[in-house]
Parts: C-alpha cells; structure tokens; sequence
C-alpha cells in the first residue's frame, strides 16, 4: 500500500490583516505522508508546528499553496463541504481532550457517528468495538467528569477513530498526562497504527513520544527542516536516542 | 496597579457587563412601570371602582414582583460572580490583600446597582409615557389620571434595587474573601454533577403533581377561600411546578436518551445538554411558568373586558338608537348599517304628552331586554301594550330633550288622528354588532335630524344614554380602564420574564462557545449547529410556556364573576401573546448564535 494521504506543496501562512504587521509563521512546506505512516512532527515552541497541524486538519487556512488529503485539496472547501470532509474524513486528538462534559463517554464517541446518520444498532456496535480497542468498554456510561486524564484522553481517541478516518491527527496528545498514562496511549496508537493501519500524524515536543513514531518531520522557523526515519532494525530505545541526538543538533 | 487591572477586566468584558446592565436595566424599568400604576391610587381608584378588588390585585402583583425582582438579581449577581472569580483569583494569586479584593467586589457591584438603577427609571419614564399612547392609539383607551412621572415610584425603584444591590454587595464581597484563590481561580472548571437518587425524583414528582392539582382545585371553586385564593394558589402553583419541572424532565430526558431518536444528529449533544443544565433551569423555569400564566392571564382578560362591552351594552336596551325624524343625511348612514330590526313609530307631542298609535304598537310591537339568570344572558321580546305607559323611562330616552316632561300616552287608532299636531316618526333599529359599526353609530350621533338637533347634543341635555350605543360608550370608558390594566401588567409580565430568561440563557452562553467550537472541528455542518442551538433554547421556552398556558386555562375561572364568559374568543390574547413570546424567542437565538457561532469572516 503505497498511496498518498497527505502531500503538502508549497505551504505559507501569515498572520496579520491588511495594514498591519505580518508574521509568517509557515514560509513554505512541502511535504508527503503515505497510508498507514505514523509521522511525528517536532520542533520547538513558536516554530509553527501547530499552524501545520491546523492547516492539515481544515481547521485554518493557508495563504498560499496546497494541502490534499487522501487526494482531495482541501484548501478550497468550503461550508458544507468542509464540515462532511472533517465528519467523514478526519480524526482529531487534541491536547485538553475536549470531551463534551455534558455527554457520556459513549455518546462522546458516537457523535461522529450520528452526524453521519448511522443507523443507531450500527452505532452501539461501533462504538462497541472501538471502545474494546481502546479498553474503555467498561468506562462508557462514565460521565468525563468521573474519568482520569488518562481515561478521558482513550475516550477522544475512540471519539477521533470511530468513523474510520482516512487520518489521524494529534495535537500533543499526551501533553496533559502523566509518564504511565503518556506511555499507555503511546502503545494504543502504535498498535491502531499497526494493527489496523490507521494513518496518524501528531504535533509533539517531547522526544519520547516522538520515539513511537516511524518518521519524524524537524520543523524550525517555519520550514521543515529535517527529517529522520526509524530503520527496521532499530529499536524504540535507539530511535529515542537518535531523536535525543538530533534535537541537540537542531536546537541549540 | 490593582486598579488598573480592575478596570483593565471592565474593558475587556464589556459585552458581558452590556448583557448584565441592560438585563438590569430592562428589570427595574419594568420594575418603575409596574409601580406608576400600583402607587397611582387616584388612577386605580377611578378605573377599576367598578371592581372592588383592583386596589388588592395590584397591591399583590407588586409583592410578587418584589419577590421576582429578587429571584432575578439574585441570578443578575451570580453572573457578575462568576465573571469575576477568575480575575479576582488572578489577583490574590499575584498578591492582592483580601481587604482590597473585597472593597473592589464591592464597590464594582454598588457601581453597577446604581448605574443601573437609575438608568432604569429613566427607560421606564420613557416607556410609560409611551405605551398608554401605544394603547391609545391600538385600542382606542385613553387611561385618566396616569402619570409617567411618578414620585412614589421612583422612590419604590431606587429603594428597592439599591437595597438589594447593597445585600448582593455584602453577599459577593463574602464569598470572594472567603474562598482560597485558587479554588476562585479554577471555579470554571469544577464540573461534577450529582444527580438525584430515582425515589427522591418519584417522590418530587409525586408531590408536584398533588399540588397542582391542588391549586387548580381551589382557583376552579374561588368560594374556597375567597380572598386568599390568589396566593394561595400561587403558592401552590409555584412550588408545584418546580417539583414536576426537577422530578420529570431529567426522567423524560434520560428516558429519550436511551431511545433511537437520541443518536440522530446532534440529538444527543442537545439533550445532554438540557439534562447537565436543568437543575440550573427547575428554578428560572418554574418562575417563568408562572410569569407566563400572569402575563398571559392580565393580557386575556384585559381583552375580556373589551369583549364583554359589547354584551354588556345589548343588554342596556333593545334598539341601537332612536332617533326622531330622520334627516335624508342620517338615513343615509343607516342604510349602511347591518341592522337586525328596525321599527318606525308615528307620535304626536301635544305641551305635555307625547302619544302613540295602539293600533300601530299593536301591530308591530316595541321590543324590550329580557333577562335570564345572567347580565349576559338576555333575550330580545316584545312588550305589551300595558307596560308601555309604566314603563317609560327607555322609551324616553330616544326622545329630543323638549319632550323631557311630557307623559307618554297610548291613543286609539281614530283619536290618534284626531290630535291637532303635526306627525312626527321615531325611528329606532337595533344593529348586529355595534363594535362593527361604531365609526357610523359615531357619525350618526353626530348628524343633525330634520328638527336640526343631533343626538350628541340631545344626550347631554338629556343627561341620559340613547340606546344602547350610548351604554356602550359609557361602557367602554370604565372596561377600558380594566382593560389598560390587564394589558399593561401583561406587557410589563412579558417583558420581565423574557429578560430572566434571556439572563440565564445567555449567561451559559459563555461556557457554551468551547462545546459548539468543538462540534465544528468534529465535522458538524453550521445549519446543524444552529439547529441545535434553536431546539434547546426551544425547549427551554416551550416548557414553561406549555406550563403556563394550563395555568391559564384554569386561572380564568375566577374571571367568572367579572366577565361574560372568560374564554371568549380566547385565542386572539393567546395568538397575540403566543407572536410576542415568539419573537423573544427568535431574538434569543440569533443572540446566542451571535456568542456561540464564529461568523464567516473568521476562520473555520
């Protein structure tokens, strides 16, 4: 399996309205992903690592060049179009979880679901199974409130892959939990990654995160500025050690 | 430095203190409006004599209005609460002593109490001396002795809300030194709800049930307990609602939660949403039910009033108008009439008897109003000949003022002729619907006759009424009066209850934004999302409304004694107050919307 998900051209972004002081936060991306990557992105604070990840994510907009997603160039969509695209073709992990608190872990994770209209038996067995993936079967008519860190962060990922989304994307994923809980769900995605491979691309400033990923995009300063790939043969120990090395270099 | 920053927090907030000072605002105007007509005893006086408990309705309306002005800055100062907590935490947290943290909470909250305040009471100047023109000009009731500018109100206002402001002073100063900062600091983010155990909410609604029914119960027989019916089926009404609005709607929510049509859309989103809320709402929704049923009670039967003149003025007399020998002119505006009966009547006037033709009577005879166990119910019959001369007074009254002393006699058909003066015709008819026709009744009266004397003039001379057109003029000056009454206290109801609302609604607003940003980055479509937006607030208005409306049904029955038939043409109040409601409703949601959703320019 050797198809695109994501390949970004030419990709600028500048803040700044008209008339007044620009910042260019992306001066020009260029980028590919294949299906079934696990790509991290790292770089430090204020390097543009999140506007990246909004953009690809539909959730901003780029000033210039283009972003297509499993061959579909997102930039132009609009409205509509852009609500079913990130219904249907995105998921979303973000930093703070963002579960809705008024809602049950369950119906957190069906509400993708019944965007789309699915039936509502197909919906309980897909939220079902996803949540056996996960291991929060037992925690789904928990309200977030009752839920750990931890816990919660599980529930947004079922919430972010119940759909099947071409993509998975992260925004520091495990920035808000402990080193037990970061290391747990580090092994979930590698698993979904693997096992059922799902495409993911996470933002992270922590190296040991980045050590679960198959390739890593260095950005600074608005451009990608290097990139490093796990060898077959290399362990999760020694890649962790070379992205240690590499930051050194990088970032001095 | 502390200063700056307070202030610094003002500036940044200021859409959030706008919501807060024009809720205020809105609430002591209609505070100030209520009181013009409470405080008025001359105005009260000389409208509502008619009804001996006008004084005692409005005596009450103001206590509950207190009561509901508490309850509502009650919510007024949890929201200035909950929009300084965190900043006041930040401050602690930098160092700030408790002693100045408090007399900043405090004096921000008597600054907002009196800005408020007496903004208020000059909107509510304003608005009362608009909206008696507004009925003036709607219906046609000129209100006497109402006063926009009224001392005594002024006074009630400014002490009541600045009374209350200073015991909100006291209260918020308490709680923010109170509390650690960081517990201050991190108010927003403790969400943990319990919810009640299923044999309490059985209980609850069990309760709630019992009393309403109780409630219902004592306004359907006022003989019960008389004067005190009214609060005491307040009372009952209140509490009664709050426990059915606690015990069932989280049952019903729970029970539709579980059901297929809850994993339609954003069915779930919505529902989760109103179940994490009603707790917060049993209160809000409870008063808003009863504001709704008192608003929608003054309206209907303010509109009573107006329809029962027209049968309270058939039953004055049997014909419309009289008027001797008609003008070509005023037989020209007849002729446009919906007339139901009409009779001509020859008379001759000698110098002290007016006489009329037995044979003509005989043969089509004078109606007269026959009473049945009612004022309103009557039947038209026709009158015998031998009572025409004992009683003379109606007749009399559709005579020119010349004839006020004459007697009127019955001659026989030949010495009928035989009375050397000329022949005169009384016309008289009765119309169908004198509200129908009152602009040509109106031009009618004021047209002279071939004598060249208008009935207008004739009345007053008279001193006395011309048929049933002139009780009906009589009539409409003392229910119009009732009738400003009733449809003043609805507006003001109205407009209280549609602000407590707007204040609790819009104040979650703020905590809503996250969630509706959060459905947008998950895919949900922007029509989607408004129509969530539209159907929770929906339910919001739509429960106590519901609620409202039965406590109206059963509310007019003590409307009995007053008026006709209390549920005449009922659904003109109810349509009217239904559009009104309504539009509140649209206003809210384009308002929420304005919070909740980014607009087009900005990024998605």
């Amino acid at each position: 399996m050797n198809t695109s998900v994501v390949k970004v051209e030419n990709l600028k972004k500048v803040y700044g309205k008209r008339n007044q002081k620009k910042y260019e936060a992306l001066k020009s991306v260029d980028f590919e992903m294949q299906s079934g990557e696990f790509v991290g992105i790292m770089g430090a604070s204020g390097s543009g690592k999140t506007t990246l990840l909004n953009m690809l994510a539909t959730f901003d907009r780029p000033t210039a060049g283009s972003v297509k997603i499993a061959g579909d160039e997102i930039s132009s969509l609009k409205g509509d179009h852009l609500a079913d695209f990130r219904a249907k073709k995105i998921g979303f992990v973000f930093q703070d979880f963002n579960l809705i608190e008024s809602l049950t872990a369950a119906e957190n994770i069906s509400l993708p679901l019944s965007l789309q209209s699915v039936p509502a038996g197909e919906i309980n067995t897909k939220v079902e199974n996803v949540s056996r993936i996960l291991g929060i079967f037992e925690l789904l008519k928990k309200y977030p409130y009752e839920l750990s860190g931890g816990q919660k962060q599980r529930v947004a990922c079922a919430r972010a892959l119940v759909h099947k989304p071409t993509i998975l994307f992260g925004d520091e994923p495990t920035g808000a939990l402990d080193s037990k809980s970061a290391r747990e769900l580090l092994n979930l995605l590698t698993e979904i990654n693997e096992k059922h491979k799902t495409s993911i691309l996470m933002v992270t400033h922590d190296a040991f995160s980045a050590s679960f990923c198959s390739r890593i995009l260095f950005i600074k300063d608005g451009c990608i500025n290097r990139e490093l790939l796990k060898s077959e043969k290399q362990t999760r120990g020694g890649f962790y050690q070379e992205i240690l090395d590499t930051l050194g270099v990088f970032e001095p | 430095m502390l200063r700056k920053l307070a202030v610094g927090g003002l500036k940044n907030r200021w859409k959030d203190y706008l919501i807060l000072l024009s809720g205020l605002i809105i609430s002591s105007a209609i505070f100030y409006l209520f009181e013009t007509l409470a405080t008025n005893s001359r105005f009260l006086h000389t409208n509502g004599k008619v009804v001996s408990f006008t004084g005692y309705i409005f005596n009450f309306g103001s206590i509950l209005l207190m009561l509901i002005t508490f309850v509502y800055l009650n919510y007024a100062n949890s929201f200035l609460l909950n929009m300084r907590k965190h900043d006041y935490g930040l401050f602690m947290m930098l160092g700030a002593k408790k002693g100045k943290i408090g007399q900043l909470v405090w004096l921000e909250t008597i600054l907002i109490g009196i800005l408020s305040t007496i903004v208020g009471i000059a909107v509510g100047i304003l608005a009362s001396s608009f909206v008696p023109r507004l009925l003036t000009k709607l219906l046609g009731i000129t209100p006497k002795y109402y006063e926009p500018l009224w001392g005594k109100a002024i006074l009630w206002t400014g002490f009541l809300y600045l009374g209350l402001f200073v015991l909100g002073a006291v209260f918020n100063t308490i709680v923010m030194v109170r509390k650690p900062a960081l517990k201050l600091l991190k108010s927003e983010q403790t969400v943990s709800k319990n919810f009640m155990p299923w044999y309490l909410q059985l209980l609850q609604a069990f309760v709630g049930i019992l009393l309403l029914i109780a409630g219902y119960w004592l306004i359907s027989d006022s003989t019960i307990l008389k004067q005190k019916t009214i609060p005491a089926a307040l009372i009952t009404l209140s509490l009664g609602s709050y426990f059915l609005f606690n015990a069932s709607i989280i049952v019903i929510i729970d029970f539709l939660r579980k059901s297929h049509l809850a994993k339609r859309g954003l069915n779930t989103f919505t529902l989760g949403q109103l179940k994490y809320r009603i707790y917060d709402y049993t209160r809000i929704l409870t008063v808003v039910s009863m504001l709704f049923a008192l608003a929608l009670g003054a309206i209907t039967t303010g509109i009573g009033f107006r329809n029962s003149i027209e049968n309270a003025a058939h039953a004055q007399s049997a014909y419309t108008m009289g008027i001797v020998e008609p003008s070509r002119q005023q037989k020209r505006l007849i002729g446009r009439l919906n007339i139901e009966k009409q009779n001509t009547y020859k008379l001759k006037a000698t110098e002290n008897a007016i006489y009329f033709d037995k044979q003509q009577l005989k043969n089509t005879p004078l109606q007269m109003v026959k009473f049945g166990n009612s004022l309103y119910n009557i039947k038209y019959v026709n009158q015998k000949i031998s009572v025409f001369e004992k009683s003379s007074y109606e007749m009399m009254s559709f005579l020119p003022p010349d004839y006020s002393r004459h007697r009127l006699k019955i001659a026989d058909k030949n010495v009928f002729k035989g009375i050397n003066t000329k022949t005169e015709t009384l016309f008289l008819f009765r119309v169908k619907n004198i509200t129908n026709d009152y602009g040509l009744l109106q031009k009618l009266e004021n047209t002279k006759d071939k004598n060249g004397v208008a009935i207008a003039e004739q009345m007053t001379a008279n001193a006395s009424v011309n048929g049933s057109f002139g009780s009906f003029k009589q009539l409409k000056t003392i229910f119009g009066g009732l009738e400003f009454m009733g449809i003043f206290l609805g507006i003001a109801f109205l407009a209280m209850l549609a602000s407590c609302l707007m204040f609790k609604i819009l104040s979650g607003a703020f905590m809503d934004v996250r969630r509706y940003q959060l459905l947008a980055k998950l895919g949900v479509r922007k029509r989607n999302l408004k129509w969530a937006i539209r159907k929770e607030i929906g339910i919001l208005f739509v429960l106590p409304g519901a609620l409202g409306v039965v406590h109206v049904l059963f509310g007019l029955k003590l409307f009995k004694v007053l008026l006709n038939n209390p549920y005449h043409a009922i659904w003109v109040p109810f349509t009217i107050f239904g559009l009104l409601y309504f539009g509140y409703y649209a206003v809210m949601v384009l308002m929420y919307e304005r919070i909740v959703i980014k607009k087009k320019g900005q990024s998605d």
